[in-house]
């Protein structure tokens, strides 16, 4: 009997069942009563960017890139702080919250402010932004609407509240649209005022000047003074529009160049961090960012061009006869288009001139450098073939009076007033167009959000659903008597008279019936999903599996579990099996699956714990569950497994002290951590040799479901292999090499008709999956294990005929693999595989890991003793890719987990990390030697074949923070100690006191299997 | 050569438990093992600090 507990009469199983049900049924009562229903109102809205009506309207506008979706940003412009309490005021929600919580509620309410001050309005405001926050939610779908909605304890609020978030949403988004086009206007307004002050200033200038002429010069000075006077800059001035034209092109040739120098330079600058500099892709965009630095062909071409135009225009100043400039200048443009078509050769020195040859022609501006001169239909002199002559050569230009005689001044003042008048219609111009925006962008939001599904007030509630609630409450409380029926009719241990239970028993069924009872309920009542008021039960039946059943069955499930389970990123994240949820439950945090944040933990971490609990609190209430016929573990494998333990910890205060990161550490160090307290529960767990052949079936029908598996989504999943790389995960290799390697050994240490048929009806199954899930490492496990086990074995004839067959076959298989090594034919695939393991140059994963393990040697060299210690990222001195996009941790857990924990630990620190295997493995090698049972044998060399695997996976691809390690390698180091000591491998000091009724008291070597537990012995 | 090299602390680790398990003692067996891992891992040290850049 348990310390603690005493037996007392219990009452009638039955009476306590029917009470359990009547109690469930009570619950379910109150809380139908108590509970306060749910409303659900939500509206959906339409969002779509509407590009029709701005593109009618200004049709030469291009399509605006980048811009932002309707729905952009939609949840975090509704649930502002600032919105919420915006809608809190204007739905009166203060005064409403009062009313609309239930009774329950209420009551508590008062309680608190009768015992506590009560809560100031601020507080209850912000108390009612959170709740706010919490049940009000704004979804943009991918499908181009916004849905809003709520669930709150009051229909008709539930209703308000949607309609004024709603209303608040297209508020902002208006706002947001709208608002940057004023603002664009105002600041134009701004500029035009601005320019105007400038135009007045030159037009006073101009006038000081005048007033310096000699008066008989004055009015014709004034009458060729130019006045803006209409709205197009061509008529006003043609060569000053080609100028500011072409000033134009260039400043957009020059933003545009200055864009593109930038993006090649961030493009320079983003290789440099992923590359070395010597790397063709850093080489490649240096010299396309050099280019940017050349002169550009078109850019000279234009700064020519404007460069002639400003002569051309200042030397069309000052040609131009004053009479022609002043009777242009004071013309009407239709009367300047009429009477004048003069030429302007765009881009060209030479000024006006008129042709002498034709009496009256007009003059023209024309090619003044290399051009041929030629005479048009109007008898005008025009200078043209100019290399640089194109469309633009030729443009008509009112006739310039000659100015020559102003003084420069004037001409001056003249010219400022000018460019200031431009400027000054340029930003009306602008002004104009943004008005036009505006006017188009309000008309257009009209039509860019169209509510679809309008908010109504709904007629019943979403919770609790009476229905629901009592249906479920009755089949929890059939399942929970039914439960409290079994668990109280049956006591822990058989006796004469009244059946009777222990208090602590009596207690366990309690505490777990009212809270599967309560939480059921609750979750009937208030889950949005009714089926998950099942998980209680299940989570309930499986904790008092776990706590009931013998360690080594529940772990042997547990190792099961995480063999067969996907975790998340399995599959390349392209196919998850239907118990993919259990998967990610058990892989990673829980926090992550379920909505509490403080679950920050995986759930395997949350069974360890239990299973740990259990096996310390049965070892100090003196059950015998796990212990009675248990060989005892060999200590120093338990004191290696503590040995490798304090190292961790030493490497991590190490790292810690450099300025290492803590989040960092429990990266690399949590499942390092649980391989070696895994071994400790294996240990704990297996009783010895008889157990083994279970450990072996659950492992070989891991391997098997993963296998099928793999060919599974291979074949389903219609995707390249180089979006499919994996077909289930890099670790399940460890799991096929090791169950292959078992079906190997047991078939070379026990040959017979039952292994060999084993071997050929399962091999090919593994050897699908192996080929199926697409990793060349599993091979190189298998060939690497076999040839460790082949030098195991003893000299026998088989041993020195394969011998034989391979000195003479060693020939053949060099010529094979010359033969093929450059070869691309599928007769030479295993070449093919063996170079892309061998040769550097074979691929670029191949090369990465050839600079990752260059990097990690160089560490190696600054801090040999004790290493970097954990927490800290290993240095790059040559630059390899840059994976973190995929693996953040690139830096911290490398794919080489040898030579990553050589760098991490130094040559100390990973001698003592590694101890645990190297107690292992001479205790599997020594029981290997102490035993003739083929069985037994066949366990050992398994065990060296699985370390050898890891150690590979370790080597190729990270096996040291994997599952799959842990799971594979702990249970075969557990086995390997249990058979030292079943075999006599290594003798025990001392016996526990707890073991001295073991029936298996014997420590001496047997010399045979006769009273060793046959490991085919069923548990 | 400079991969195989960098492979043999695999084969250290899984060989030398394997070789000293055939001392008559356990105990001694075991000491042996632990000791020549040691010495392996410090002597892979050195090897990687001298040999492999001269196999690269």
């Amino acid at each position: 009997m348990p310390a603690g507990s005493s037996q007392t009469p219990s009452r009638s199983p039955f009476r306590l069942a029917a009470g359990v049900f009547l109690a469930v049924q009570a619950l379910v009562a109150v809380t139908l009563l108590a509970m306060p229903s749910t409303w659900h109102v939500e509206a959906v809205l339409l969002a779509e960017p509407h590009l029709r009506m701005p593109a009618l309207v200004n049709p030469d506008r291009g399509r605006a890139q980048g811009g932002e979706a309707p729905g952009w940003a939609a949840a975090d412009l509704v649930l502002s702080r600032r919105n919420l309490l915006s809608i809190i005021q204007e739905t009166d929600l203060l005064s409403r919250w009062e009313k609309d919580r239930g009774f329950v509620l209420r009551a508590v309410d008062r309680l608190r402010s009768a015992r506590g001050p009560i809560p100031m309005l601020d507080d209850r405001r912000d108390q009612l932004v959170e709740i706010l926050r919490k049940r009000l939610y704004v979804k943009a779908l991918p499908e181009g609407t916004v849905a809003i909605g709520i669930d709150w304890p009051s229909a008709r609020t539930a209703f308000v509240l949607v309609e004024a978030a709603q209303q608040k949403f297209l508020e902002t988004r208006r706002a947001r649209e709208v608002q940057p086009v004023d603002e664009v206007i105002a600041i134009l307004e701004r500029r035009a005022a601005e320019s105007g002050d400038a135009v007045t200033a030159a037009r006073a200038e101009l006038v000081r000047e005048e007033a310096l002429l000699p008066p008989a010069l004055r009015g014709e000075a004034r009458r060729t003074r130019p006045v803006l006077r209409t709205a197009s800059p061509t008529a006003a001035d043609p060569l000053a529009a080609a100028l500011a034209s072409a000033r134009a092109d260039l400043d957009r040739l020059e933003t545009s160049r200055a864009a593109r120098r930038k993006d090649a330079e961030a493009r320079l600058s983003t290789l440099r961090t992923v590359y070395s500099d010597r790397h063709p892709s850093v080489l490649a965009a240096q010299d396309a960012f050099a280019s940017w630095d050349e002169p550009d062909p078109q850019e000279g071409a234009l700064r020519r061009r404007i460069r002639d135009l400003e002569t051309g225009h200042l030397a069309g100043d000052t040609s131009a006869s004053e009479d022609e400039a002043a009777e242009e200048a004071m013309a009407t443009p239709a009367e300047a288009e009429d009477t004048q078509r003069p030429l302007v050769a765009a881009g060209l020195r030479g000024g006006v001139q008129r042709d002498p040859r034709v009496p009256g022609a007009r003059p023209r501006i024309a090619n003044g450098i290399d051009g041929r001169e030629r005479t048009d239909a109007d008898g005008v002199l025009v200078r043209s073939g100019s290399s640089r002559a194109g469309p633009m050569d030729e443009v008509p230009l009112p006739a310039i009076r000659d100015r020559r005689a102003d003084p420069p001044g004037l001409v001056a003042a003249r010219g400022r007033l000018h460019i200031v008048a431009l400027e000054q219609e340029r930003i009306l111009r602008r002004i104009e167009a943004a008005r036009i925006e505006a006017d188009v962008v309000r008309a257009a939001f009209a039509y860019r959000y169209m509510i679809v599904v309008p908010a109504e007030v709904p007629v019943e509630p979403v919770r609790p659903r009476p229905l629901v609630v009592v249906l479920g409450g009755i089949l929890c409380g059939v399942v929970l008597g039914a439960f409290t029926f079994l668990a109280t009719s049956r006591a822990p241990s058989p006796g004469t008279g009244p059946v009777t239970v222990s208090r602590t028993r009596r207690l366990g069924v309690a505490a777990i019936t009212g809270g599967v009872a309560v939480s059921t309920v609750l979750l009937l009542a208030n889950a949005a999903n009714p089926l998950i008021a099942v998980a209680p039960t299940l989570l309930a039946a499986a904790a008092w599996w776990l706590v009931t059943a013998p360690l080594r069955q529940s772990t042997l499930v547990l190792l099961f579990s995480m063999l067969v389970l996907d975790a998340p990123g399995d599959s390349s994240g392209r196919w998850q099996s239907p118990w993919h949820l259990l998967g990610h439950l058990l892989n990673s945090n829980l926090n992550l699956t379920l909505p509490v944040p403080a679950l920050r933990f995986a759930g395997v971490d949350a069974i360890f714990a239990l299973l740990a609990a259990v096996a310390v609190g049965r070892r100090m209430a003196g059950k015998g569950v796990d212990t009675d016929g248990s060989w005892p573990a060999p200590a120093p494998l338990v004191g290696a497994v503590f040995v490798s333990l304090g190292a961790m910890a030493v490497l991590v205060a190490t790292g810690m002290a450099q300025g290492g990161d803590l989040g960092q550490v429990l990266w690399q160090c949590h499942v390092p951590a649980m391989l070696l307290a895994m071994v400790l529960l294996f240990l704990a767990a297996l009783r010895g040799p008889r157990d083994l052949a279970p450990l072996a079936r659950t492992v070989v029908a891991a391997a098997l479901v993963k296998a099928c598996l793999a060919v599974w989504v291979r074949v389903t999943v219609a995707l390249p292999v180089e979006s499919l790389p994996t077909a289930t995960s890099h670790a399940d290799s460890m799991l096929f090499a090791s169950s292959a390697c078992l079906l190997v050994v047991m078939a070379v240490e026990a040959p017979g008709r039952r292994t060999f048929g084993r071997l050929l009806l399962l091999s090919p199954i593994l050897i699908a999956g192996m080929v199926a899930n697409n990793r060349r490492l599993v091979w190189v496990e298998i060939v690497a294990a076999l040839v460790v086990v082949y030098f195991m074995l003893p000299r026998s004839r088989a041993k020195r005929t394969i011998q034989r067959g391979l000195v003479l076959a060693a020939p053949v298989l060099l010529l094979y693999m010359v033969a093929g090594w450059n070869s691309g034919s599928r007769v030479f695939a295993p070449v093919a595989k063996v170079r892309s393991v061998v040769d550097s140059k074979s691929d670029r994963s191949t090369e990465e890991r050839d600079v990752e393990n260059y990097n990690l040697v160089k560490n190696l060299q600054d801090n040999p003793f004790l290493g970097m210690g954990f927490g800290r990222e290993y240095v790059q001195y040559t630059r390899g890719d840059d994976i973190s996009h995929l693996f953040a941790q690139w830096r911290f857990i490398p794919h080489n987990s040898l030579l990553g924990l050589l760098a991490f630990g130094g040559v100390l620190g990973f001698t003592t990390l590694f101890a645990f295997l190297t107690v292992g493995l001479y205790l599997a090698a020594r029981a290997y030697r102490a035993t003739a049972d083929p069985l037994l044998r066949s366990a050992c060399l398994t065990v060296v074949s699985v370390a050898v695997v890891f150690l590979i996976q370790a080597y190729g691809d990270m096996a040291i923070v994997s599952w799959h390690g842990v799971f594979l390698l702990a249970p075969a180091l557990a086995a390997a100690g249990k058979l030292a000591s079943a075999r006599g491998a290594w003798r025990q000091r001392a016996r526990r006191p707890s073991d001295q009724g073991s029936p298996v008291p014997s420590l001496h070597p047997l010399p045979s299997s006769a009273s060793v537990p046959s490991p085919s012995t069923r548990p | 050569m400079a991969k195989l090299l960098l492979v043999a602390v695999v084969f250290g680790i899984v060989a030398i438990p394997i070789v000293t398990s055939r001392d008559p003692s356990a105990a001694r067996g075991l000491r042996k093992a632990l000791a020549l891992t040691a010495a392996f891992n410090a002597a892979y040290y050195l090897a990687l600090r001298f040999v492999l850049p001269r196999l690269y």
